[in-house]
């Protein structure tokens, strides 16, 4: 039985507590937060020990691995603490939120050999699956356009560091993450971007619309939100666009990405020649799918393939050329 | 009681002869087209006089008003036969294919006093005639950002025109204008574009993403596609963000935009603190809306309102940039 621990009990950290508990072969142990009643509160859901101080948790638990959830800042520091110790971690995304602190993070897991796993949950999820295995079959052709979109209201219980540009970014770091990395899965790495974006009273980029040409030629937009007004469902959808196919996917939850219950799903697909087929979408919890995948990682003593750390850095290098040319105006080619 | 003839027997001319009937104080005398077989084809259909001559049918006929419904490229030199016959015009859109043509076909209209309109039909399309009463009426806000999408497969009509480059430019001028028509009618002056495309087999950028930043610092992105597959139906979409509200609009039609038979539209409007709001807009004919405001400006000899000519040439100095953009991979500046 593998031993885990929960560093940060925020709004994603619910996810992860729950996908353990539907996970063989793993028990979560302790979590811990800076504020006492959050870790307590969540300790006590789940049955496990509350700790205030994570490097303590660390020490008495001895566990195998942790689950990083707190703010995208902090990543880095916790993923040192971790690794220090030899202790393997699944981190939240954004991995970082700059290059400069990502590398650095980077150098610390492959000094430490530990192995480490970006909570990238979107390449999991249902219906992301299916479009994936479209591309690595051939089903789509040549793409024409991708169209990726992820948009919400900002009801949730967000942290405050979610909204201030420095910390957090918004909707350009944490909601384009998802899509962005989505991206370097399926289509593979980055040639340039452009960034029509607007910064709200918060001062971050929370209406973008990212213009991404892959190395292999491939174009996408890539739009992300969190202007949304009150009532509208957290809702991403993806459209391809390619010789062969025409595919629409959508998915509506309810206010919050963690509100799962009464979600709309739909996978639409027209082939060539063959007129509509709509597939069906397999209801699963992708943190408990990424969960196990990364168990059966520490299993067999080996690196994820699914979402490599190199991947993850690409990815961060990408969301801070979209943040550059939303800045300068102009198309930034890596 | 207005007369009305129609210079160019194709697809679109239809609908301006369906709508005519329904139109008080307006009646189609005659049809013009250099193909004898469709000119009687359609003034059998429409009980009106068949001419295989513009010049000629003008001459004997004396309309009110023609409505050019050539392809593209001839537009400028029909309208400028029309104005020397002080024959008034609503004229097709994309209104022409080049900045000089619209700018020289303009000139003409001015110096001959004629009436002139073009026929972007969307401005008076039931869905988007909200949204931009909305904007105007302060219940937007301020737009953060606007996404304007209009998807279709290949259109068959018998057009060769419609996928060269010079003569029709596919989607990207054909399909696209109307989005950019009627993002400078809700968003006010362009200022640059960047443009993601793709290409298809007949060479026209037959699947573009456009981003446009105005003057007054709203921003948004229009997609127009001619690449779509199998039985997709022709889509048209307009979601805008907001300060005040988010708007979503659809128009799912049958195979074809005429195709409202089968028709599957909504308007969803969701306001800060307030219940969502879904409503159906009344499917009325958007081409009899046109005609009826066409035939009202006979009636007072007045020049559009609702589609100013100043604003004609910005719509097609925006395609022109988008275009030059898409072509070299860079912002555009207006």
């Amino acid at each position: 039985m593998l031993k885990a621990v929960l560093i940060g009990c925020g709004l994603i950290a619910e996810s992860h507590v729950q996908a353990i508990e539907n996970t063989k072969g793993v028990t979560l142990s302790a979590v811990s937060d800076v504020i006492k009643e959050k870790a307590t509160s969540l300790a006590k859901a789940s049955g496990c020990k509350a700790y205030t101080d994570a490097e303590l948790m660390l020490d008495e638990i001895k566990p195998d691995f942790a689950i990083i959830c707190v703010p995208t800042y902090f990543h880095k520091d916790y993923v040192e603490l971790c690794a220090e110790r030899g202790i393997h971690v699944l981190c939240e995304k954004p991995l970082e939120r700059s290059t400069k602190v990502a590398q650095q993070l980077v150098d610390i897991v492959k000094k430490n050999g530990i192995i480490f796993m970006t909570a990238q949950v979107v390449r999991f999820w249902s219906g992301y699956d299916q479009i994936k295995e479209m591309f690595l079959n051939d089903e789509l052709g040549e793409i024409y356009m991708m169209h990726l979109r992820r948009v919400s209201s900002r009801a949730g219980e967000y942290g405050k560091w979610l909204f201030d540009p420095d910390l957090g970014g918004g909707a350009m770091h944490d909601m384009l993450v998802h899509d962005v990395d989505y991206l370097r899965h399926v289509a593979g790495p980055f040639e340039s971007c452009y960034a029509n974006a607007v910064k709200d009273d918060t001062g971050c980029y929370n209406n973008v619309m990212a213009n991404i040409i892959h190395k292999n030629g491939i174009h996408a937009v890539a739009e992300v939100s969190f202007n949304m007004q009150t009532g509208y469902p957290f809702s991403f959808s993806v459209k391809i666009v390619g010789t062969k196919a025409t595919v629409e996917y959508s998915y509506s939850a309810g206010a919050t990405i963690a509100d799962r219950s009464g979600s709309k799903c739909e996978m639409k697909v027209w082939k060539k020649d063959q007129g509509l087929t709509e597939l069906e979408v397999k209801s699963f919890d992708a943190y408990q799918k990424q969960m196990a995948y990364f168990i059966n990682c520490l299993k067999e003593n080996k690196q994820p393939e699914i979402i490599t750390i190199d991947e993850s850095l690409e990815v961060i290098k990408m969301i801070d050329a979209i943040h550059k040319s939303a800045d300068i105006g102009e198309v930034v080619r890596l | 009681m207005k007369r009305i003839a129609i210079i160019g027997a194709g697809m679109i001319s239809n609908s301006h002869a369906k709508a005519l009937k329904n139109v008080e104080n307006g009646t189609l005398c005659a049809i013009a087209d250099i193909n004898k077989e469709a000119a009687d084809k359609f003034a059998k259909e429409y009980q009106c006089k068949a001419y295989y001559e513009v010049e000629t049918m003008l001459q004997q006929e004396k309309p009110d008003g023609a409505i050019i419904c050539l392809p593209t490229f001839l537009h400028a030199k029909y309208v400028e036969v029309c104005a020397n016959y002080g024959v008034n015009v609503l004229c097709e859109k994309p209104v022409e294919m080049t900045v000089e043509a619209t700018q020289k076909m303009l000139d003409v209209v001015d110096k001959s006093g004629i009436i002139f309109m073009v026929a972007q039909v969307v401005r008076f399309w039931p869905g988007y005639v909200e949204i931009k009463e909305m904007a105007d009426s302060g219940e937007l806000g301020d737009i953060y950002m606007a996404y304007a999408s209009r998807c279709s497969t290949m259109q068959t009509w018998g057009n060769t025109w419609l996928n060269d480059p010079d003569k029709g430019a596919g989607a990207i001028q054909d399909m696209h204008v109307h989005d950019i028509d009627y993002l400078r009618h809700l968003c006010g002056e362009v200022d640059y574009v960047y443009c993601l495309g793709s290409k298809d087999d007949t060479k026209c950028w037959n699947h573009v993403m456009s981003s446009l930043s105005f003057k007054n610092g709203f921003k948004a992105v229009a997609e127009a596609s001619f690449t779509m597959r199998s039985t997709y139906p022709f889509t048209m979409s307009l979601n805008v963000s907001g300060t005040k509200a988010t708007v979503e609009f659809i128009y799912r039609a049958g195979y074809s935009i005429g195709d409202r038979d089968s028709v599957n539209t909504v308007l969803r409007i969701f306001k800060d603190n307030e219940e969502p709001i879904e409503i159906v807009p009344e499917q009325y004919d958007p081409y009899e809306k046109q005609l009826s405001y066409f035939i009202e400006l006979l009636e007072t000899n007045k020049q559009p309102e609702i589609v100013p000519h100043q604003q004609n040439l910005d719509v097609i100095k925006a395609v022109c940039a988008i275009r030059e953009s898409v072509d070299n991979n860079k912002i555009v500046h207006l």
